[in-house]
C-alpha cells in the first residue's frame, strides 16, 4: 500500500486495494491537468466535493492516481490494447460528463464490447478493491460518470447493438450503448418508437437513459424511462450476473428492475436492457402561444390540465430565453412575450382538432398575445425549433452556464420561478428559464464567468437558495438529472436520516462494498470513500 | 375490539390491534419489534390468500382506521391518501372532479388503497394506464421497528435518490407497512364504449387484437375470455367460445371513430360483434369485469395467474385447460390480452380435488411455463395445498439479491416472513 492522501489511506482500510501513486511524468499534460483545474477547482465549492484536489497556485506536485501496472494489463486482456485508455491525455476525456463543474480523471477507462467482458472487468475491480464507474455517452447533468475518487471507468459506447425488437410484444432487447434516438429510428418504420426523449436524444444513451431515469419534454403524458423498462441483465458489484424482472409481465419479487433505473449507475452495470415499444401516435398538433406574463402562462397550463387535456408536451420559455432565442435563431419567437408555451398534443386525429381549439380557446382566456398552429410537419419543426436550440444559444452569451434542474407542484412554477428571479437579482447573476411546465420541472439556466473571483461561489450558493425556495413549495432536488456528485450533499435538505438510511440500505444490498461509482447520491457522511 | 380472524392460510392470528393512527401503528410496531413478534399487515383482506402460509401471526396490525384523503389538488391531477382508505371512496371523490385513479382490481368496495399497492393488484385497464408503479408519486412506510419513513412525493417527475416506491410496490408487506400514499390521477375519458366480439379460439381473438392495435386502435382494456368466463358478466353468451371485450375511453368523436375503424376491421378480418355498450353500460360491465376472476365466496376454487410471451400464450391457454380436465374442474380463462396475462379459475361443483394431485398438475404446468420465460402464480387455494408448493415458484438468481434487500430492511425477519417469494 503506498497511498499519500487521505483518500488513499480510506480506501486501504479493506486491505486489497492496490492504487499507487503515480507522479505525472508529463510536463505538458501536467500543465494541462493544471489548467483544468484551474477551471473546476477554483473555490472551495469543489474542494468540498473532493476534500484531495490539489489548491490552485499551490507548489504541491500534482499526483494522480494510477494503477498497478499489473491490473492495467489484466483489464487489458479483457478489451484488447485498442481498447483501454490510460494515459493522461486520453483520460482527460473521461474526467467529466455533461456537468463540467465538477472533474477528477480516472485511472484507466475500459470498453468492453459484451457482457461477458464487462463481468471480466467487474471482477477484476472488485478482487483488487478499485472503484469502477458505469458510462454511457456521457451527457448526464450531474456528475453520475464522474470519476471521483479515480478508478475504472467502463465506457459501454461500444455495447451498441439492438438485438431485436418485437413489435408482437412491444419490446426491444438492446445493449446499453445503443442511443436513445437510433432505438426509435429502428422501431419507427414498423409504426413503434421510444417514447422517452431527453434534449440529449441524439447522443445519449439507454445505458445512460437507464442509469438517469431520464425524462423529456414528452414525459408528461408518456411517463419517464423508468415506465419503460421491462427487464435487465445487470452485472452486481460483486461480479454475479442477474436478470431483474422478465419480458413476460409481473415478474414475482420485489421490483428491482424499478430500483435499479435511476439509480445513476451505483447498483452494478446494466448490460442488457428490454424497453417497452409505444405506439406511433396517429397525428400530432402543435401550438405556440405567447403571453404577457409567465403567471398567465403558467394558469393556462394549470387549466388545461384540469379540462381533462394531457398535452403530450407542454414548454415554456421565460423572457430573457425567448430574447436570446430571436437574437440568435430566425425562429422569431413572439417578442414581447414575458412567456411563451409550445403545446402539444398527439393521439387520434378525430380528438386532436377538439382539443386544440379548447386549448387555443384557454390561451385566449389567460391573454395570450400570440398564438400559432402549426399547419404542416416543417412548420411544427419550425414551433420546436426555438425551444431545441433554447440552451445552445445562451452559450454565445457568456462563457459558462449552469443549468439546472428542480421541480415544484405545477400550479406553484410561476410563484416560484419570480422568487427565483428575485434571488438572482439580488445578488446579480443573469438567468434564464426553461421549464417543461406541465410537470412543473423547471430548467434555470445561470449565466456566470467562473475565471472571475468568487463567481462560483455565488452561483454555488444562488443553487443552494434556489434549492430551498422548490421544497419550500414542495418540489424536490430534481425532476430528471438525478443527484449524482452535484446535489448529494443536498439530500439533507429534503430526505430525513431515517429516509437515507433506507436508501443506503437499497445500496448495501447491491453495492455492500461501494466500489460501484462511490460517492454519489448519498451525502458524504454515508461514503467510505469521502 | 379488533377484527375477527382466526387464522391466516391455516395459520392462527394470535393477536390483532387495530392502530387510530400512523403514530399508534408505528409504536405498535415498535414494541413488537422489540419482543420479535412477527407482523402482518392487514388492509381489506381482498388478498389475505396470496402468498405462501405464514410462518407465524403474532400480531395482525389492520391499517383501516388509517384512513382519509390527506390531500387532494385535482389541477396537479395528485392525491395523497392515507393506507386504509377504500378505493371505492377515493374514487367516489375523485370522480366529483372528473378524475380517477386508473386502477381496477377485484372489490374496489372492500379493498383498502396500500393492501393493492401491497400486491400490486391491477385490472383490464392497465393496458392504457399501466400499473401501480406508472402511478405511485410518493410513499410513507412504517418500517419493523417502528421507524417512519417516507419517499418521493407530490411531484410527476421525481429523481431524487433511489426510487423507493418501486421496492414497496408488491412487496406484500415484508419490508415495510405503507401508511400513506400518493398517486398521479388522470382525468376521465369525455366518452367510454365497450365493444364485445366472438371468436372461436384464444388465437383469432389475440391475432384480432394485433390487427386491432396496428390499425392504430387505442383500447383502455382488451379481454379475451372463454364462454364460462364470460358468462359470469353478461348472460346469452353461450354461443362465443372466446368474447374479445374492448373498451375505449376518448373523446366522443375519437371513440366514434374508433368504433367505426374496428366495424370495418371486423367484417374484413373475421369476428363476429356480440354488442356494443354506451358509456353508462360500460361502467358497470367493467366494474363487473374487474371482480370476475376473484369472486368473494368461493371457498374452494383454485385462482392461477400466468404470464407470458404473446407467442407463447394461446399453448399455456391450451395446458391451462388440460390441467382443468385432469382435475375434473371448471375452467374459466380471463386473459389480459394486451399484456398476456392469463388467470385461470378453477372451479370444483360437487367434489374437491385431491391436494397432491393437484399440487403435482400445477408444478408440471408451471415447469412447463417456465421453460419459455413465463410464470405461474398460485394466487389461491386451500392451505394444505399451499404446504405441497411454493406459489410463487420464482427461483432466478435474483431471489438471493432479494434476500439482500429484506435483510436490510428486516434484518429479524418479523413482516409477513414467509409469505413471499423464496420464503422472504
Amino acid at each position: 500500500m503506498h497511498c499519500k492522501s487521505d483518500r488513499g489511506k480510506n480506501l486501504a482500510t479493506n486491505g486489497t486495494n492496490r492504487f499507487v501513486p503515480f507522479v505525472a511524468a508529463f510536463a505538458f499534460s501536467r500543465q494541462i491537468v493544471a489548467e483544468q483545474r484551474k477551471g473546476s477547482c477554483s473555490s472551495d465549492i469543489i474542494s468540498k466535493f473532493d476534500p484531495n484536489s490539489i489548491p490552485l497556485g499551490s507548489d504541491k506536485v500534482i499526483q494522480e492516481w494510477l494503477l498497478e501496472p499489473a491490473i492495467l494489463e489484466e483489464l487489458r486482456g479483457i478489451v484488447g490494447a485498442e481498447n483501454m485508455l490510460a494515459s493522461p491525455e486520453e483520460l482527460m476525456t473521461y474526467e467529466c460528463d455533461g456537468l463540467a463543474l465538477h472533474r477528477h480523471a480516472p485511472d484507466a477507462v475500459v470498453l468492453p464490447a459484451s457482457h461477458e467482458e464487462v463481468a471480466r472487468i467487474v471482477e477484476v475491480a472488485r478482487k483488487h478493491g478499485i472503484p469502477f464507474i458505469p458510462r454511457g455517452a456521457g451527457t448526464g447533468l450531474s456528475g453520475g460518470a464522474l470519476a471521483r475518487f479515480g478508478g475504472i471507468v467502463i465506457a459501454l459506447t461500444r455495447m451498441k447493438s439492438i438485438r431485436e425488437l418485437d413489435f408482437e410484444n412491444r419490446q426491444a432487447i438492446v445493449q446499453p450503448g445503443v442511443i436513445n434516438l437510433d432505438l426509435s429510428r429502428a422501431a419507427s418504420p414498423s409504426g413503434y418508437y421510444f417514447a422517452p426523449d431527453p434534449s440529449s436524444q441524439m447522443v445519449s444513451s439507454i445505458g445512460g437513459n437507464l442509469a438517469e431515469n431520464a425524462g423529456g419534454p414528452h414525459c408528461l403524458k408518456y411517463g419517464m424511462t423508468t415506465n419503460h423498462v421491462v427487464a435487465l441483465q445487470v452485472v452486481l458489484p460483486s461480479g454475479e450476473t442477474v436478470e431483474l424482472g422478465s419480458r413476460a409481465a409481473d415478474c414475482p419479487g420485489y421490483d428491482l428492475v424499478g430500483v435499479f433505473t435511476g439509480s445513476e449507475g451505483t447498483l452494478g452495470v446494466a448490460t442488457r436492457v428490454v424497453l417497452k415499444l409505444s405506439r406511433l401516435p396517429q397525428s400530432a398538433k402543435t401550438l405556440l402561444a405567447g403571453f404577457r406574463s409567465m403567471k398567465e402562462a403558467c394558469d393556462a397550463v394549470s387549466v388545461i390540465i384540469a379540462r381533462g387535456i394531457i398535452p403530450a408536451a407542454l414548454e415554456m420559455m421565460d423572457r430573457r430565453m425567448v430574447r436570446t432565442v430571436n437574437a440568435a435563431t430566425h425562429v422569431g419567437l413572439p417578442a414581447e412575450a414575458d412567456a411563451v408555451l409550445i403545446i402539444e398534443l398527439d393521439g387520434l386525429t378525430s380528438a386532436l382538432q377538439v382539443q386544440a381549439d379548447q386549448v387555443a380557446e384557454i390561451c385566449r382566456q389567460h391573454n395570450c398575445q400570440e398564438l400559432r398552429v402549426a399547419k404542416s410537419e416543417e412548420e411544427r419543426q419550425m414551433l420546436w425549433k426555438g425551444r431545441k436550440e433554447a440552451f445552445g444559444t445562451l452559450g454565445r452569451m457568456t462563457r459558462d452556464l449552469y443549468l439546472h434542474d428542480a421541480v415544484v407542484p405545477r400550479n406553484r412554477l410561476s410563484e416560484v420561478v419570480s422568487r427565483i428571479y428575485e434571488s438572482a437579482d439580488r445578488v446579480g447573476v443573469p438567468l434564464a428559464c426553461l421549464a417543461h411546465a406541465g410537470d412543473g420541472n423547471l430548467h434555470p439556466i445561470l449565466l456566470f464567468n467562473r475565471t472571475k473571483d468568487g463567481e462560483e461561489a455565488k452561483i454555488l450558493d444562488l443553487v443552494r437558495e434556489m434549492l430551498r425556495i422548490c421544497i419550500d413549495a414542495g418540489g424536490t432536488l430534481s425532476g430528471e438529472h438525478g443527484i449524482g456528485a452535484e446535489k448529494n450533499e443536498y439530500m439533507d435538505m429534503l430526505l430525513s436520516a431515517a429516509d437515507l438510511e433506507a436508501m443506503r440500505h437499497v445500496r448495501t444490498a447491491f453495492n455492500p462494498d461501494e466500489l460501484c461509482n462511490p460517492g454519489k447520491i448519498l451525502p458524504g457522511r454515508f461514503s467510505r470513500f469521502c | 375490539m379488533p377484527g375477527n380472524m382466526p387464522e391466516i392460510d391455516g395459520v392462527p392470528v394470535e393477536r390483532e390491534a387495530v392502530p387510530q393512527s400512523v403514530e399508534e401503528l408505528a409504536q405498535a410496531a415498535k414494541e413488537a419489534y422489540a419482543q420479535n413478534l412477527s407482523m402482518v399487515a392487514v388492509g381489506g383482506g381482498t388478498q389475505l390468500h396470496l402468498g405462501n402460509p405464514p410462518r407465524s401471526v403474532r400480531l395482525a396490525l389492520h391499517t383501516r382506521q388509517l384512513r382519509g384523503v390527506v390531500e387532494y389538488e385535482p389541477g396537479n391531477l395528485t392525491v395523497s391518501v392515507r393506507a386504509g382508505t377504500i378505493l371505492q371512496e377515493l374514487q367516489d371523490l375523485l370522480g366529483r372532479e372528473n378524475q380517477f385513479l386508473p386502477l381496477d382490481p377485484p372489490h374496489p368496495e372492500r379493498a383498502t388503497i396500500g393492501g393493492l399497492l401491497a400486491t400490486n393488484a391491477s385490472g383490464p385497464i392497465r393496458f392504457r394506464y399501466g400499473t401501480a408503479r406508472d402511478l405511485l408519486l410518493g410513499i410513507q412506510v412504517v418500517h419493523a421497528d417502528g421507524t417512519q419513513t417516507r419517499a418521493g412525493g407530490k411531484l410527476v417527475k421525481n429523481v431524487t435518490g433511489y426510487d423507493m416506491c418501486k421496492l414497496y410496490i408488491g412487496s406484500l408487506g415484508t419490508l415495510g407497512i405503507i401508511s400513506e400514499l400518493t398517486f398521479k390521477v388522470q382525468p376521465k375519458s369525455e366518452a367510454i364504449a365497450t365493444v364485445m366480439l366472438a371468436y372461436p379460439t384464444l388465437r383469432a381473438a389475440l391475432e384480432a387484437t394485433q390487427r386491432f392495435l396496428r390499425a392504430d386502435l387505442m383500447p383502455d382494456a382488451l379481454e379475451a375470455w372463454n364462454s364460462a368466463a364470460f358468462q359470469t358478466i353478461a348472460e346469452g353468451a353461450e354461443g362465443a367460445p372466446w368474447a374479445l371485450l374492448l373498451r375505449f375511453g376518448e373523446t366522443d368523436a375519437a371513440v366514434r371513430w374508433q368504433l367505426d375503424r374496428l366495424r370495418e376491421l371486423v367484417s374484413s378480418g373475421g369476428g363476429s360483434i356480440l354488442n356494443v355498450l354506451g358509456t353508462a353500460e360500460s361502467e358497470e360491465i367493467w366494474r363487473r369485469a374487474a371482480s370476475a376472476r376473484a369472486p368473494s365466496a368461493d371457498g374452494a376454487d383454485l385462482w392461477l395467474k400466468l404470464s407470458a410471451l404473446h407467442q407463447s400464450i394461446t399453448d399455456m391457454e391450451r395446458r391451462m385447460v388440460e390441467l382443468g380436465e385432469r382435475l375434473q374442474a371448471r375452467t374459466l380463462l380471463f386473459c389480459h390480452a394486451g399484456t398476456s396475462i392469463l388467470y385461470g379459475r378453477y372451479h370444483w361443483v360437487q367434489s374437491e380435488c385431491e391436494c397432491g394431485e393437484m399440487a403435482r398438475a400445477i408444478v408440471e404446468l408451471r415447469r412447463q411455463c417456465t421453460a419459455i420465460g413465463g410464470h405461474l402464480v398460485v394466487e389461491k387455494v386451500r392451505p394444505e395445498v399451499k404446504r405441497g408448493l411454493d406459489v410463487w415458484g420464482y427461483e432466478a438468481p435474483a431471489l438471493e439479491l432479494m434476500r439482500r434487500v429484506k435483510k436490510q430492511f428486516d434484518p429479524k425477519g418479523l413482516l409477513n416472513p414467509g409469505r413471499f417469494v423464496g420464503g422472504i
